[in-house]
């Protein structure tokens, strides 16, 4: 199993108050690792250290390093780097424009592909999260007029029309029903066949469902990481216990 | 307390009837007095008379007021625009964010007769263009400039930033961004903004009067020719005294129309954008 992604000794911090704590860890190609942890604790600004927007923000202090296939992100372009690592927000956000639009907007951005290609595409992303069925007849229609959980697919099609090698997602499913949930989860175990999955999730029994490993992170720190069996068989550190009970977070 | 609250609602629905019985009493005393001036002739004709204006029409002033406003949104709306997509989008520093917001506000704050001041020196005078549309419009542009500037901000700040970071998840640029989302996005509020704008230019008439607009001239067919205006029209009307004042009146009631019309539209046009695109 290959280590897509190695986080090294990473730290940073906003105006001088740590929100990540000396972090060291590796992330496993084509699997998926959830992110866990108390809120406020840092799982956001970990991702957006990952696809490096964190390097970019005014009020952050960063060092340490993230490499991507062995090469470190800070010597990939800001674009490539975000290109080939996606990333979904927590509140589906959909452009204001029609479900086409939405999915060619990236890559009429990264080339000049022919009309062919970009319907192909289009198709392509919406099959992989089951959007084709539901809205093939309406690829016209604003993106806005979608449900809450289609939109949040649709924002997950967006990212995989410029085919990132990684996919982060950040509390998906935090504002959809249950059944959007299952369908996420369920798409989302599709794509680890040749994507690597990253999730941070406020549901352990989503992790529990999905994850192939986990990082419980702790303010700031990284108190315990395994595979998912192990991590919620038998937690090692007292922390991690109380959050998979319920008592903290 | 009960009486204290209704005496409070009395106050506000009183303050708003009385408000809107101004409004409508003053369009209602316009138009009445002004309808029976305007006609197809009045529209479409040059003014004429011993006294001029007396007799005739508006037309090259309806036309000379078209040409400045026209002009003055294209000169003050571009870089309102560019300065509200700089300050949201690119500025990272916040003492730059502040100079800007202060130089602005200090623009809007320009007693408009000081920037026909400022016009008439530098552009009549020292750089020589004479009294045209173009100089008008230099000092009617910098009038509307924090006008519509304000109204891009706040339409860019009230974008949901997940949309914004959304983009530059993808790898995108902040131009290709603020292109192809930010700027269509807030289609509807530009497009209205830049109208509203373009009233408030076509009603002054302070920064014109040594820049540009003229008692008579023809329809003016370029930049760098002075041409009429209806409100300076309007102001030697009423100062040639009652021989003018049906005429005035009438004038009045022309620009009153297009700018309501203007008012109307660009409302309508906002609001059928913004329901186009939100939910249900
Ligand atoms: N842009 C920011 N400016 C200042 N502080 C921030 C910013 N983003 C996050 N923080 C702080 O960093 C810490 C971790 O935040 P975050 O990564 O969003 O936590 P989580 O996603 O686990 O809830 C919090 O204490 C938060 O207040
Ligand atoms: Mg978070």
């Amino acid at each position: 199993m290959d280590q897509i992604i190695k986080i090294q000794q990473l730290s940073a911090s906003y105006d001088g108050k740590p929100a990540l704590k000396n972090i060291t860890a590796e992330i496993p190609e084509n699997r998926i690792t959830a992110i866990i942890g108390p809120s406020g604790c840092g799982k956001s600004t970990l991702l957006r250290a990952i696809n490096g927007l964190l390097w970019q923000e005014a009020g952050a202090a960063v060092s340490g390093s993230v490499l991507l296939c062995g090469t470190d992100t800070k010597t990939i372009s800001p674009e490539e780097l975000r290109r080939r690592i996606g990333l979904v927000f927590q509140t589906p956000s959909p452009f204001p424009f029609s479900i086409y639009k939405n999915l060619t907007y990236g890559p009429l951005y990264f080339g000049h592909p022919t009309k062919a290609q970009l319907q192909a595409r289009a198709e392509e992303v919406l099959k992989a999260t089951g959007l084709y069925e539901e809205v093939k007849n309406d690829m016209k229609k604003s993106a806005l007029k979608l449900s809450g959980g289609q939109q949040q697919r649709l924002c997950i099609a967006r990212a995989l029309t410029v085919d990132p090698q990684v996919l982060l997602l950040d509390e998906p499913c935090s504002a959809l029903d249950v059944k959007n949930t299952q369908i996420i989860e369920e798409l989302l175990l599709q794509m680890k066949k040749d994507r690597t999955v990253v999730i941070v999730t406020h549901n352990i029994a989503q992790a529990q469902r999905i994850a192939d490993k986990v990082l419980f992170l702790y303010e700031g720190s990284l108190l315990e990481e395994g595979s998912a069996e192990e991590l919620f068989a038998c937690p090692r550190h007292e922390k991690t216990k109380e959050f998979l009970s319920g008592r903290i977070g | 307390m009960k009486t204290k609250d209704k005496l409070i609602r009395l106050w506000a629905y009183g303050s708003m009837a009385a408000v809107l019985a101004i409004i409508a009493f003053l369009f209602l005393y316009v138009f009445a007095r002004g309808y029976k001036t305007v006609s197809w002739e009045f529209l479409t004709k040059a003014p004429a008379g011993a006294v001029l204006g007396m007799e005739g029409g508006i037309f090259p002033a309806i036309m000379g007021s078209l040409a400045f406003t026209l002009t003055a949104v294209v000169i003050g709306g571009i870089p309102a625009v560019a300065a509200a997509v700089f300050v949201v989008f690119y500025c990272k520093s916040k003492v730059v964010g502040t100079v800007i917001k202060m130089i602005i506000e200090c623009i809007a704050g320009i007693p408009s007769i000081v920037l026909g001041l400022f016009s008439y020196s530098l552009f009549v005078r020292d750089l020589q263009w004479g009294r045209c549309i173009l100089s008008a419009s230099m000092a009617l542009g910098i009038m509307v400039l924090p006008f519509i500037e304000v109204r891009a901000e706040k339409a860019f700040r009230e974008l949901p930033p997940s949309m914004i970071a959304s983009s530059y998840a993808l790898g995108c640029s902040r131009f290709y961004t603020v292109s192809r989302i930010v700027l269509p996005a807030c289609r509807g509020e530009l497009v209205s903004g830049i109208i509203l704008g373009a009233c408030y230019a076509m009603g002054a008439t302070a920064p014109m009067i040594f820049t540009g607009a003229v008692a008579f001239a023809k329809v003016p067919t370029g930049l760098l020719q002075p041409a009429m205006a209806l409100p300076l029209h309007l102001y030697l009307l009423i100062a040639q005294g009652a021989t003018s004042l049906d005429t005035a009146f009438g004038t009045a009631f022309v620009m009153m129309a297009l700018i309501l019309i203007s008012n109307i539209l660009a409302t309508l046009y906002a609001r059928r954008r913004s329901s186009q695109w939100t939910r249900s």
